[in-house]
């Protein structure tokens, strides 16, 4: 078919943008069967489609894990977690039951693999389901509904309420070039007529067309769309080939992939596709656990696979499983009388690895527990992945939980095994501890001097010296010169930790080691708790360094990495960030803006630029703008997850966004402000000012000028707002601030209302400019409040 | 016969049963059971088929601290697959089966774990198997073998023989499974760690490097391919117990890994050279 590959590219692209725009959008209008169908469904079942993975806006901002989990966790929904112990296999072969009203239009598509690795498995289940979705876009097959789930062993997509069959579409049919399809008589000519009859069309229907490549013959018509079957064998291989580029080849011609695939389930209403992937052909079983339920089963529909697997204790739904994970965590926690941190990340982590969510509890001897308890946990946590229990106080129990793939224990040997395994691990780590204790820490640092420091742009001797420097400095800018020795001290010593046995083995613990080590060797609180504090995370939950030596530090050697990683890589975009540079300027920011610390955003980082002086490869200036720029936006995401509106943010950050705690405090005004009753007048005066003086030149007002009495009254109001501003501002009261503005709004209105600004005199004219310009200064004084949307926040 | 020997044993009759070729183990000392000359080289000459063997490791530091389950001497059974089967989890799944284990009262874990060895330029994605926290094999899928990408993967499976058994045995811990007289056993391990770890003078390793070194080059010069890779490994043993001793400065591993890694990739071109006339010698597609 000549015209397939126009006939399909074309409308790809519209349905592709589409599908970004409006998710929530029904795909493909008109499906009466389908929507019959879909009245009869269970209301239990129906997911509605605005819980689409494919609403591109938003989810491009997110990392995949998220994207995947939102995309997952509709599924997840619809099924409540299981009830305890009911996770025991129970192989039941055969399909659905008959009280199940089966869905016309159901796609199951389910990919079994060898275990994935844990952080591309939510990648390549979000990708996948993106995929299905784009392609069934553009051949006009929207779905009602679409859910998607995954273990470490399969990935799975299921679309509902799929059209019966393609839409017909307006197509054209290219023939033989004009040249040969008519003679020089404009007679058809025997090429024109088997084109003609292959369209079963008269050769008068066929048409003299313009293309890019000169004249042809052609012929316009409605092209019947394929049934839905011929479609997704199509399409389904489509999406199913880009999923990954590269992996392994194994045994029988199979691959590439990540890991080798077992099977590939494809059921279109209970009907096997007739597709393959990879090497495997599509069929209608998939099996359970690889050691407690591998038997092969048949499947007939989404509901019946989702029953088949929750009855082997498995599930599909990875917010679901995490629920029914966290549950059991804490279930078991308490059974053992003890408490949990399980930190949202590491529950995550522990749900993809287990495809069955159970939880098993052990002992520790206590003496092994003798050692810094953030060690313990993180050591713990990557091998074997327990989590030890805490007691009301916080203090560690000799108790731990672990995450097993099996519902229960029945011979207690998981129990013995696991409790043998954090007994080796934590032995180890004592024997690390006290291997790491022949060398002081401020040998091991002076030992890296020497050496390159990992930003690729000198030795920890020049990182530390830069480091000192910038300390220094804002010590004395802020008036912190009683810190700076402890400062320096802490400097000395920072990074000394990456040279440890315990931080070689866990570089998570980078910093807190250092911290632990130098308060072990007696060093003061404040520099042993800088060291501590700086290497600990900053994301949303996470604690401030408790001194001002920490803060310092902390935002220091951020900035510093920061320079380095612009200056060598540039800006990180949103689909490249190798360097993690986007999670470290957000982590710089927050430092700031929690800390209060009254430094210069701008300021910052002209001074960490200039302190590595010649060795910055290219232009000092283009890396100061282009992070200047790049930490204004991460300010400006900041502000938004701490809540505040969008129209606010780009408001007050107008003004000026340098000066953390300053914004803030104009953001909190501006928040609390805008509830009040005269705020709305404050945005209408704004917005007014602005229309008018829009691109006017500035001039000056000459008070001789002012005739009427609305502009008198108005450059009066002018006069005393502004006193009253200044010093409301002086004192960082900016929500009074705002409230003084009030009455300007007031004569601002009642000047609009009585005086004509475009007076024909130009004198008078430009004077009146002059004067709404003075208001508008005012008026932006917290933020600019013409950005603003509509006054008050309902 | 000891719990290892009868995992041994049972493992041997498993991957005979599955088409091995057994091979009795390498006579070198070596820090994994994937360097035996007569398993590696035919691999990376793609004429391995299937093998499986055991292969007594010495690992000097990981038995530094006498911990239960980390030996200083320990057995590998090695099964080396020409062509990864489909069905490599399952089958292995069977394997422990066949030692006994009853996997249905046990937590199975496939741990994400990419293997390389730098010397034999080898490596690809894969697991390492645990059971009930306990690591007790290392599954991988050698998509390079010396040197170069292979378009089919190979496969490895390093089983850890008497963390193995002590999981089948349900003994405490991975020192208690041998046939040893237990005093003398204890001392033959721990000499070993003494010995590597403190008492060798590493100028003498490093001598003993060079001389390895210049016999590999020796052998490629007078064209003999298992005299030269025999060498390499030596000398890479050599080079581990350098590092242990934490004397290698910076770039010094890194150097020496390319140097014997070119000695190995050299004796494999020998090889290759020698089989590529006489045919396909054994079928690599046993499979």
């Amino acid at each position: 078919m000549p015209t397939d590959g126009s006939r399909r590219r074309r409308p790809r692209r519209t349905a592709k943008k589409q599908a970004r725009k409006a998710p929530a959008e029904k795909p493909a209008a008109g499906q009466p069967a389908s929507e019959k169908k879909a009245a009869e469904k269970p209301a239990a079942e129906h997911k509605p489609a605005d819980q689409e993975p494919t609403e591109k806006p938003a989810a491009e901002k997110e990392p995949a894990e998220k994207k995947a989990e939102r995309l997952s966790g509709s599924a997840a929904a619809e099924v409540p977690p299981p009830a305890a112990g009911e996770g025991a296999p129970q192989p039941r072969p055969g399909g659905a039951s008959p009280e199940v009203i089966r869905t016309a239009g159901e796609l199951l598509l389910e990919l079994r693999v060898e275990e994935l690795p844990p952080r591309r498995v939510a990648v390549l289940a979000e990708r996948l389901a993106t995929r299905i979705f784009e392609e069934l876009m553009s051949c006009g097959l929207g779905p009602r509904d679409l859910s998607s789930g995954f273990t470490r062993r399969r990935l799975m997509v299921c679309c509902r309420g799929l059209p019966p069959r393609e839409p017909d579409r307006q197509g054209r049919e290219l023939g033989p070039p004009a040249a040969e399809a008519w003679d020089e008589d404009g007679r058809p000519t025997a090429a024109l007529v088997r084109f003609a009859e292959r369209l079963e069309v008269e050769p008068e229907e066929v048409e003299r067309v313009k293309t890019e490549k000169g004249e042809y013959a052609a012929v316009d018509r409605q092209l019947a769309g394929r049934p839905l079957a011929a479609a997704l064998s199509e399409l389904v291989p489509r999406a199913l080939a880009g999923l990954v580029s590269r992996g392994v080849r194994w045994g029988g011609g199979l691959g590439p992939f990540p890991r080798p695939l077992r099977s590939l389930l494809a059921l279109l209403d209970g009907e096997v596709l007739a597709i393959g992937f990879a090497g495997l052909t599509a069929g209608d079983r998939t099996t359970g656990h690889p050691v407690l339920s591998p038997s092969p089963f048949r499947v007939a529909d989404y509901a019946g696979y989702r029953r088949a697997l929750r009855a082997r204790g498995i599930l599909v739904g990875e917010s679901e499983r995490r629920a029914a994970l966290q549950a059991r965590l804490e279930g078991a926690a308490a059974a053992a009388g003890g408490k949990l941190s399980l930190p949202r990340d590491m529950l995550q982590r522990l749900s993809l690895e287990c495809e069955i969510p159970g939880v098993v509890g052990g002992e520790v001897d206590p003496r092994l527990l003798e050692l810094p308890p953030e060690i313990a946990d993180a050591a713990l946590a990557l091998r074997p992945g327990a989590l030890l229990l805490r007691d009301a106080d916080g203090q560690l129990l000799p108790r731990f939980v672990v995450v097993v793939d099996r519902p229960d224990d029945p011979d207690q040997r998981v129990c013995r095994g696991y409790e043998r395994a954090v007994a080796g691990r934590l032995t180890d780590l004592h024997h690390l501890l006290q291997a790491d204790r022949e060398i002081p820490l401020a040998r091991r640092a002076r030992r890296l001097d020497e050496q390159d420091d990992g930003s690729g742009l000198g030795t920890w001797g020049d990182k530390r010296a830069r480091l000192t420097a910038l300390v220094e400095s804002w010590c004395r800018e802020l008036g912190l010169d009683d810190h700076a020795a402890a400062a320096r001290e802490a400097i000395a010593l920072f990074g000394g930790d990456r040279d440890t046995a315990l931080v070689r083995e866990l570089p998570s613990l980078a910093g807190v080691v250092g911290g632990l080590y130098a308060r072990a060797e007696g060093y003061v609180e404040a520099v042993w708790q800088a060291l501590y504090d700086q290497g600990l995370s900053t994301s949303d939950d996470a604690p401030l360094p408790r001194g001002p030596v920490g803060q310092l530090l902390a935002i220091a050697s951020r900035l510093d990495e920061l320079v380095a990683g612009v200056a060598l890589a540039g800006i990180p975009t949103s689909r490249r960030d190798p360097r993690r540079l986007r999670p470290l300027a957000q982590g710089l920011v927050r430092l700031l803006m929690s800390s209060g610390l009254e430094l210069d955003l701008d300021l910052l980082v002209v001074g960490a630029v200039l302190r590595f002086g010649e060795r910055l490869p290219g232009s000092g200036d283009e890396v100061v703008a282009a992070l200047q720029s790049f930490l204004l936006e991460r300010v400006k995401n900041e502000l938004g997850r701490r809540g505040y509106a969008y129209d606010e943010i780009a408001a007050a950050t107008a003004v000026r966004a340098n000066l953390l705690p300053d914004l803030l405090r104009r953001m909190e005004a501006l928040r609390r402000a805008r509830s009040e009753p005269y705020f709305g007048a404050l945005v209408h005066a704004a917005k007014r000012i602005g229309s008018i003086v829009q691109g006017a030149d500035e001039h000056k007002i000459r008070p001789s000028l002012l005739v009427e009495e609305a502009e008198q009254a108005l450059h009066a109001t002018l006069g005393r707002v502004r006193a009253a501003v200044d010093e409301a501002i002086g004192d960082g009261r900016y929500e009074e601030a705002l409230a003084a503005m009030a009455e300007l709004a007031d004569a601002v209105d009642r000047f609009f209302a009585d005086v004509l600004v475009m007076d024909e005199d130009q004198e008078r004219r430009h004077n009146r400019i002059a004067l709404l310009q003075s208001a508008r200064r005012v008026l932006w004084r917290v933020a600019r409040l013409q950005e603003m949307e509509a006054g008050a926040a309902d | 016969m000891s719990r290892a020997a009868d995992v041994v044993a049972r493992l041997t009759r498993f991957w005979a049963g599955e088409g091995c070729a057994l091979l009795t183990s390498c006579d070198l000392p070596v820090t994994s059971g994937l360097l035996h000359p007569r398993a590696f080289l035919p691999l990376a000459c793609g004429v391995a088929g299937r093998l499986a063997y055991p292969q007594p490791v010495r690992r000097p530091v990981d038995g530094r601290h006498h911990l239960p389950d980390r030996l200083a001497r320990l057995t590998h059974f090695e099964v080396v697959l020409e062509t990864a089967p489909a069905d490599l989890v399952p089958l292995y799944l069977r394997s422990l089966r066949a030692l006994g284990l009853r996997l249905e009262l046990h937590d199975l874990r496939f741990a994400e774990s990419d293997w390389s060895e730098a010397v034999l330029a080898t490596g690809g994605p894969g697991w390492s198997v645990r059971i009930d926290g306990l690591g007790v094999s290392r599954i991988s899928l050698l998509q390079q073998v010396a040197g170069r990408p292979r378009e089919v993967a190979a496969a490895e499976v390093a089983y850890g023989v008497e963390r193995l058994a002590s999981v089948v045995a349900a003994a405490p811990s991975a020192r208690a499974v041998g046939d040893d007289p237990a005093a003398l056993g204890e001392r033959w391990e721990a000499e070993l760690v003494r010995q590597a770890c403190e008492v060798v003078d590493p100028e003498l390793l490093r001598r003993r490097l060079d001389a390895w070194d210049a016999e590999a080059a020796a052998c490629l010069q007078a064209a003999l391919a298992w005299g030269a890779y025999e060498a390499a490994i030596s000398g890479a043993y050599c080079l581990a117990l350098l590092d242990a001793r934490g004397v290698l400065e910076g770039g010094e591993r890194s150097r020496w890994q390319r140097r014997l890694a070119d000695h190995v990739a050299a004796s494999v071109e020998l090889l290759r050279a020698s089989i590529a006339p006489a045919g396909q010698g054994r079928a690599s597609d046993a499979d």
